[in-house]
């Protein structure tokens, strides 16, 4: 056996590809090591479990998300409607007309300054996330228990959707929103904007071109730990065979995309994720745009709320740019949704506190129909999400087929409705809640 | 949806309940039968991916070469001698333990070791600015260059303390009650001015504890003043001397020398510059490190601290003051530096890690979350408990009810019956900015009279104040397993299951000898939960854990075998070329770390590898090449390649030469080197791309190979 296997190593580095030899390696097939992209998206599914539903309709999805549990909630659509609801007196804040794919809402001054193509597929959900505790976005990510097996929705998301790209890897990455993310109980590394720039760009230097020499030679490094190794060690040195590549699958050209990222903020992280959307690395990425953070103490709203939002709105409409750019205006869904939103009466314009009754995710893209979603009510001293009706989206007090406490997961099968899962896996996934038609195209 | 559990009551304003916690559970690591691995599921659905892995195959014990490799390589970073290597195979796991004691007096465990604490213990993973509402030098225009210094001595601080209490074979149960840290002299003066200016819940100064003030004759007479010392006829200008600016019986008592702004920017002040009241105070603190913002725009003068100053640490008492006994002078610096100073006096208290400037900027806390993060966050350093809730599926369903909140048969109830009497040690000690609680007489916020500590159904204790809260912590049962728990998973990126046998002896061992951490780490480390030299619970149900090497594990195995201090960077005292440091820096970001975060019981600790690590690894290690193959001051040379590509075997790859594989590896190697000549490629290049292939080879990347 080992005669036979040293010959086959010998012949498959004769024959210059390398591919024999990093399957005797790893075990990973051939076909695998040959086209690791398709291959990658097949292994996600070999249960059948992930298969894609449509090609077509598939999205990509770039997250945000963060613990801070930013005021996202506190000047979008529905919050004019009432005046007790509180507001920064700052122009940027002001009341203004606001039209979303034809009809006419108020929101602050600043969400008006998207481009009206953005905001036609805008569409701003209303719901609650029932907690008010920062360290619960992981939880929050899992719809507080909604989901099956307690997956993230973007670990749900991206297994489905990795099928229908044929991604470099079905893990979702984090390019800026934290440690956060896990997929099948793993822990997800965040990777900053700079350094995925420093670590995938490739000079062309002697060392990069025996780039090709030295996988060969760790091939048989692998094949002969591997004849040494237990099973775990087995299954982790293929784990490392696999990560490497998937790290030379990478497009050359696209990963000049990366070289002109200077910051870490979310510039930054925006341009990150499009280059790795762009270079097809995976189908979904968390990035974080702050929108006011944890103000609790925010006199006037001034010093977090309105310059945070200023900040943030515009990041969304660079991304909306840097898709248009590259082309993948029609591919990416953008959405933005938070562990909590916060309280809108509670402290008037001193500051805002955690508020798990009441949150806003913000969904951009081309599934989506502009709009709002859902509602609010006044309730125990502040303002809670409403019932929803599925067909009109409109927020129903009291009424709607969609409680209060299946919000959170009504937006989360809309969201991915709109990324072009069908409802059979939506309802397989995630528990209660239903999908809101009047959000989709 | 009838299966989803709902809180059975309404429940209340969880705005108060900003830390956690509404399942009244305490969670903690590794407990049998707990969700967030993937397994549970917890709503009742059934629709998921298929079920259940199948039956696990028979136990595959770890080679003694792959597990005492890896223990000294967690302990140390460096590689496996080859009588090291005979001694683990002819004497098993047991041969471990001598092997363990002699690695625990190598510098290089003392690296690991203040690493692990500085995490363990949650006082780093800060930015400058995150110091500026106990210090606010960032508000007072000091240099970029002196808050770099501080905070990396705020970060280090405790960790140096707990090197010292180790070192001395103090019982690590005073890591939570300490009233002694390793303190230098910024640090020092850091901590009594924060004593001299104290501040309340909403950050104000109050005037009435800025005993300073008082002392030399109150918010309308003492003054801070600024002047150029110009002689208008000569032009020359004659700095006060510090001698003299600290000086009460000196003219030029509070006076310091500045310079006017640029004129084409701002407009000159009048002089003397002069700044009564606290904010006095302020300016005298931020005048040591440069600070003349008292006119806007002047330059910053030289700080007052030395080199010296800021890398001569020592033990310092920090104690109440007696009765009629005066605190300690922020700005005597001639009497801080003297070495006969170990102790510091001031009325606010400093206890254990959970006071430290690192932590309370670490865990900023406010009038909704009122110390419960302060409080919570301690629970896991010392006791590896949580109040959390992030592992049921009780949702919050209603909030802001006051009466509900307090509802014994509400879901918040349990948790906030417990933590809230817990808060109030922090409460009686500390304003909410974390100065000196002096806000004793608050009608409508009255401070409780006492704090009371009880988890995990351990008898109550009462008492008032942070040093009371310590105690409780340091005796509570669990604190040995927790710290078992915590080095078990810096070794694994794992937990351990905190009902596996050999956890609790090996906690029960550390506990019987008072609390010895040298005992503890002699025990784990040689232990089954670390080798997998045996089956262990842990194993069976988890597992054996063979992983990437962790950022932090990486670079210190970088450092240590290339002999180059902090080769990645990571605490800015590379020795490397400036660009050099930044580029492994960056490059070093993209291999996941260990951090921690809010109400996580166990810090971060990703282990798998992905396409990042893989480009991380080897951009590092080709950044590397280019500073240690053939250059001037490198230590291979192709002249002397063998010994060279030997070298990359032993020392970068970790194989002792009596290890089986390394003469295989050897001829990879050599191989490589030999297939790059036949490229056309230069002898110094394809020796570069040897020491690339070895140092991201899997050996060399890996833990548990």
């Amino acid at each position: 056996m080992t005669t036979r296997r040293r010959q086959l190593l010998k012949s498959t580095i004769l024959g210059g590809t390398g591919l024999g030899l990093r399957a005797l390696a790893t075990g990973l097939p051939v076909s695998f090591l040959a086209r690791p992209l398709v291959a990658r998206a097949q292994g996600a599914d070999e249960s059948g479990q992930y298969a894609c539903a449509s090609k077509p309709k598939a999205r990509y999805l770039i997250l945000s998300t963060s613990s801070a549990g930013d005021p996202l909630n506190a000047n979008v659509p529905g919050t004019y409607d009432f005046p007790d609801i509180a507001h920064a007196a700052d122009p940027r804040m002001a009341p203004t007309p606001l039209t979303l794919a034809g009809k006419t809402y108020t929101a602050a001054q600043l969400w008006s300054t998207l481009p009206p193509e953005v905001l036609d597929r805008t569409v701003f959900f209303h719901h609650a996330t029932f907690t008010n505790n920062h360290a619960n976005l992981p939880k929050t990510l899992k719809l507080m228990g909604q989901t099956a097996r307690q997956e993230m929705l973007p670990s749900i998301f991206a297994k489905y959707l990795s099928g229908c790209f044929g991604t470099v890897q079905v893990d979702p990455v984090s390019a800026g929103a934290g440690d956060v993310l896990s997929i099948d109980g793993r822990s997800l590394p965040n990777v900053a904007p700079t350094g995925l720039r420093d670590l995938l760009t490739r000079p062309n230097t002697p060392l990069q071109r025996l780039q090709t020499l030295r996988d060969s030679a760790l091939d048989e490094m692998h094949t002969l730990l591997k004849q040494r190794g237990t099973k775990a060690q087995q299954l982790y040195l293929d784990s490392l065979v696999l990560s490497r590549q998937q790290a030379r699958s990478l497009g050359s050209d696209l990963l000049d995309m990366l070289a002109g990222i200077r910051t870490n903020a979310a510039e930054g992280q925006v341009a990150a994720a499009v280059a790795l959307i762009k270079m097809n690395v995976s189908s979904v990425i968390t990035i974080r745009i702050p929108f006011g953070g944890d103000n609790h103490t925010d006199d006037g709203l001034l010093r977090s709320e309105v310059p945070q939002h200023e900040s943030g709105i515009r990041a969304i409409g660079q991304l909306m740019e840097a898709l248009r750019v590259a082309g993948l205006s029609d591919q990416v869904t953008f959405a933005a949704y938070n562990v909590f939103g916060r309280t809108l009466k509670k402290n008037g314009t001193a500051g805002r506190d955690h508020w798990g009754s009441h949150h806003a995710t913000v969904m951009i893209g081309p599934g989506l129909r502009g709009g709002v979603i859902g509602g609010l009510e006044p309730k125990s001293s502040d303002y809670y999400a409403t019932p929803i009706d599925s067909q009109s989206g409109a927020g129903r007090p009291g009424a709607g087929d969609i409680p209060f406490a299946e919000t959170l997961a009504a937006m989360g099968k809309t969201l991915g409705a709109a990324l072009g899962l069908d409802r059979q896996a939506l309802d397989r996934h995630i528990a209660g809640g239903k999908v809101v038609t009047a959000a989709l195209t | 949806m009838s299966s989803v559990r709902w809180c059975a009551h309404l429940v209340a304003p969880l705005v108060l309940c900003a830390l956690a916690a509404c399942s009244g559970k305490v969670t903690a690591p590794g407990a049998s039968g707990g969700s967030g691995n993937g397994n549970g599921n917890g709503n009742g659905m059934t629709g998921g991916p298929p079920a259940g892995p199948p039956p696990p195959p028979p136990y595959e014990p770890l080679a003694p070469a792959a597990y005492a490799s890896k223990v000294k390589d967690l302990l140390t970073g460096m590689p496996l001698s080859d009588d090291e290597l005979a001694a683990a195979v002819g004497g098993g796991s047991e041969a471990l333990r001598p092997l363990i004691d002699g690695w625990m007096q190598t510098p290089q465990f003392r690296e690991r070791m203040f690493d692990f604490w500085k995490r363990s213990f949650q006082q780093t993973q800060l930015d400058p600015s995150d110091l500026d509402d106990q210090l606010r030098l960032g508000s007072a225009n000091v240099s970029r260059a002196d808050q770099q210094r501080i905070l990396r001595s705020v970060e280090e601080s405790f960790a140096r303390t707990v090197q010292a209490l180790v070192e001395q074979r103090r019982p690590f149960t005073e890591t939570v009650t300490t009233t002694r840290f390793m303190l230098n002299v910024p640090l020092m003066v850091a901590l009594s001015y924060m004593d001299a200016a104290p501040r309340n819940d909403t950050g104000r100064p109050v005037p009435a504890g800025f005993w300073i003030m008082q002392k030399f004759g109150g918010d309308k007479v003492f003054q801070y003043k600024q002047v150029t010392g110009l002689d208008p006829v000569t032009g020359l200008v004659t700095p006060v001397p510090f001698e003299q600016s600290i000086d009460p019986a000196s003219p030029n008592f509070m006076t310091w020398t500045f310079a006017q702004p640029d004129p084409a920017r701002y407009p000159p002040c009048p002089e003397p510059v002069a700044v009564t009241g606290t904010r006095a105070i302020e300016r005298t603190f931020g005048a040591l490190f440069g600070s003349r913002d008292a006119c806007q725009g002047a330059p910053n003068a030289p700080t007052f601290f030395t080199e010296e100053d800021w890398n001569t640490w020592r033990m310092v008492e920090i104690r109440a003051p007696r009765a009629g006994e005066e605190r300690t002078l922020f700005w005597d610096l001639p009497r801080l530096r003297d070495p006969a100073t170990t102790e510091l006096v001031l009325a606010m208290p400093r206890v254990g890690f959970m006071t430290t400037l690192a932590f309370f900027a670490n865990w900023p806390t406010n009038p909704s979350n009122s110390y419960r993060v302060t409080t919570n966050q301690a629970l896991i350093v010392a006791l590896g408990r949580s109040f959390d809730d992030r592992t049921t599926t009780v949702q919050v369903s209603e909030t802001s009810v006051d009466a509900m909140h307090i509802d014994p048969g509400s879901v918040c109830f349990a948790c906030h019956q417990l933590l809230d009497p817990m808060r109030d040690f922090f409460k009686q000690s500390y304003s909410l900015t974390y100065f000196q609680q002096l806000d004793l007489n608050n009608r409508r916020n009255p401070l409780p009279a006492q704090g009371t500590f009880t988890l995990d159904g351990s008898a109550p204790v009462n008492g008032a104040g942070v040093p009371a809260f310590a105690r409780a912590l340091a005796d509570h049962p669990h604190f040995p397993r927790a710290w078992a728990q915590k080095l078990c998973h810096f070794a694994n990126a794992s937990d351990c299951q905190e009902d596996d046998p050999e956890l609790v002896r090996v906690a029960e061992a550390f506990r019987a000898s008072n609390f010895d951490f040298t005992v503890l780490v002699r025990e784990l480390f040689s232990s089954p939960l670390v080798t997998y030299a045996a089956p262990t619970k842990t194993a069976e149900q988890g597992g054996v854990t063979i992983g990437i090497a962790r950022r932090e594990a990486l670079c210190a195995r970088l450092s240590a075998r290339l002999k180059l201090t902090d080769v990645c960077n990571l605490d800015g005292l590379s020795a490397l070329p400036r660009n050099v440091a930044g580029s492994a820096g960056n490059l070093s970001a993209g291999v996941a770390g260990s951090t921690y975060a809010r109400a996580d019981v166990q810090a971060v600790m990703p282990h798998d590898p992905n396409l990042f690590f893989a480009s991380a690894t080897e951009k590092l290690c080709m950044l590397l090449a280019g500073q240690l193959v053939d250059t001037a001051t490198g230590p291979w040379k192709v002249a002397t390649r063998t010994a060279a590509l030997n070298d990359f075997v032993h020392l970068v790859m970790g194989l002792p030469p009596s290890d089986e594989r390394a003469p295989l590896m050897f001829s990879v190697l050599q191989k490589h080197y030999e297939s790059a000549i036949s490229a056309k490629e230069r002898a110094v290049d394809a020796l570069k791309s040897s020491f690339v292939l070895a140092c991201s080879s899997p050996l060399a990347v890996s833990s548990g190979l």
